[in-house]
C-alpha cells in the first residue's frame, strides 16, 4: 500500500525546484518567430539547390561516361528523375507538415491523447498504402531497367551485375513487410491510446 | 483586431506568470541538454503565446497551458528520437523493474529530485505527460481532463506513480 505521504515531499521538493523561468516581450516572441519561418524557407530553398545538384551531376556523369545502352540509360534517368521528385515531395510535405504539426500542438482545446493520436496516424500512415506503393514505383521500375541495360553492355561483369540485380530486387521486396510491421507497431500504440480513453471501471 | 492582440497578450502574460516555473520545469523535463532546453523553453512559450489567439473560454487556464506545453514537449521528443533517441519505457516496465530489485536509502532532497528527472527522462510521452501533472499538483480528474485519458485509467496511472516514487525515493518506505 501507499500513500501521499510516501510522495508528498517528493511533490513539494519538486514544485520548489526553479528549474529556469522566461517571459518573452511581445516583440522577442515576433522576432523568435520571424527567425522560424526565415530558417524554415531557407531549408526549403537548400533542399530544392540539393535536388538540383542531382541533376546537374547526372548530366555531368553521363556527358563525361555516356551509357551506351538505351535500357540502362532510361533507368537511370527514371532514378534520377524519382530522386529529384521524392527529394522535392519530403521538402515541401515537411514544410507543410511542420505548419500543421505546430498547429495541432497549438490546440489547447483539444485533449493531449488527441495529438499523440494524429501523431501516430501520421507516423503510420507513412508506412502503409500508397504512400508506400508510390516510393517503390518511383524506384524500382529505374532500378531494373539500369541493371538489365548495365548487364546487357557490359556482358564481362554480367554475373557480378545480376548478383547485384537479385540483391536489389530482394530490398525491395523486404520494403513491404518491413514497412507493413513498423505500421502494426504505430498500429498497437494507437490500440493502447484508445484503451486508456476507455474506463476500466 | 487590435483587441483580440492585447487580449492574446494579456493571456499569454497571466500564464507566463502563472505558470513559468513549471513550464521551465516541464522544459528541463522533456530535454536534458541546457541549450536545448532553452530553446524548448522558447518554444513552449511561443507556441503558447501563438494558441491564445484561438483560447475557449469553455477550457481553464491552467487545463490550456498544460495542454499546450505538453504537445511540444511530445513533439520536441519525437523530433529527438528521429536524430537517434534511446528507448522510453512506460510506468508498468519502470514498475517492474523496481519490484525485481532492493529499495535503495532514504535520498537527500536535491539527489531526490535529479533522480525524478532521470526517471521522466526514460519515460514515453503520455506517461511523462501524466507523472510531470501529478508531480504539479493535480490531481487524476483533471489529469484526466489535460490528457483525455479516462478519470478512471488516471487513477490507475496516478496510483502507480505513487507507488514507483515512493519505493525509489524513500527506501521502500510508504508510510
Amino acid at each position: 500500500m501507499t500513500n501521499d505521504n510516501g510522495t508528498n515531499d517528493v511533490r513539494m521538493a519538486w514544485q520548489a525546484d526553479n528549474a529556469g523561468n522566461i517571459r518573452l516581450s511581445a516583440q522577442d516572441l515576433r522576432a523568435r518567430i520571424e527567425r522560424v519561418s526565415r530558417r524554415t524557407s531557407h531549408r526549403t530553398i537548400g533542399g530544392l539547390i540539393v535536388c538540383a545538384l542531382v541533376m546537374l551531376s547526372w548530366l555531368y556523369v553521363w556527358s563525361v561516361a555516356p551509357l551506351t545502352s538505351g535500357l540502362a540509360r532510361a533507368g537511370m534517368t527514371i532514378i534520377v528523375g524519382a530522386i529529384a521528385v521524392l527529394g522535392f515531395q519530403l521538402i515541401v510535405h515537411r514544410d507543410v507538415a511542420e505548419d500543421t504539426w505546430r498547429a495541432m500542438a497549438e490546440r489547447g482545446g483539444a485533449p493531449s491523447l488527441a495529438f499523440h493520436r494524429w501523431q501516430l496516424e501520421r507516423q503510420r500512415e507513412f508506412h502503409r498504402g500508397w504512400r508506400v506503393w508510390s516510393r517503390m514505383l518511383l524506384f524500382v521500375p529505374g532500378g531494373v531497367l539500369f541493371f538489365l541495360g548495365f548487364a546487357g553492355e557490359h556482358p564481362e561483369v554480367a554475373t557480378t551485375i545480376h548478383l547485384e540485380f537479385a540483391a536489389f530486387l530482394m530490398l525491395a521486396a523486404a520494403a513491404f513487410p518491413v514497412n507493413e510491421r513498423l505500421a502494426r507497431r504505430y498500429e498497437r500504440q494507437l490500440d493502447e491510446l484508445n484503451r486508456l480513453q476507455e474506463d476500466r471501471s | 483586431m487590435a483587441a483580440d492582440r492585447n487580449r492574446q497578450d494579456a493571456l499569454y502574460a497571466e500564464a507566463a506568470a502563472a505558470y513559468g516555473p513549471a513550464l521551465g520545469r516541464l522544459a528541463r523535463s522533456y530535454e536534458r541538454d541546457a541549450d536545448k532546453q532553452r530553446d524548448l523553453l522558447q518554444d513552449v512559450h511561443i507556441a503558447l503565446w501563438r494558441s491564445f489567439a484561438g483560447f475557449e473560454d469553455g477550457c481553464s487556464l491552467r487545463t490550456w497551458v498544460y495542454r499546450v506545453a505538453h504537445n511540444i514537449g511530445a513533439s520536441h521528443i519525437v523530433r529527438e528520437r528521429r536524430r537517434g533517441g534511446h528507448r522510453l519505457v512506460g510506468l508498468e516496465e519502470v514498475e517492474a523493474t523496481l519490484a525485481s530489485r532492493e529499495g535503495p536509502p532514504a535520498l537527500e532532497r536535491s539527489r531526490a529530485l535529479d533522480r525524478v528527472y532521470e526517471l521522466i527522462h526514460r519515460l514515453k510521452p503520455l506517461d511523462r505527460q501524466i507523472i510531470l501533472l501529478y508531480l504539479e499538483g493535480s490531481d487524476a480528474a483533471s489529469i484526466a481532463d489535460v490528457t483525455g485519458v479516462s478519470p478512471g485509467n488516471a487513477a490507475t496511472r496516478v496510483h502507480r506513480i505513487k507507488s514507483i516514487l515512493a519505493r525509489r525515493y524513500h527506501g521502500g518506505s510508504t508510510t
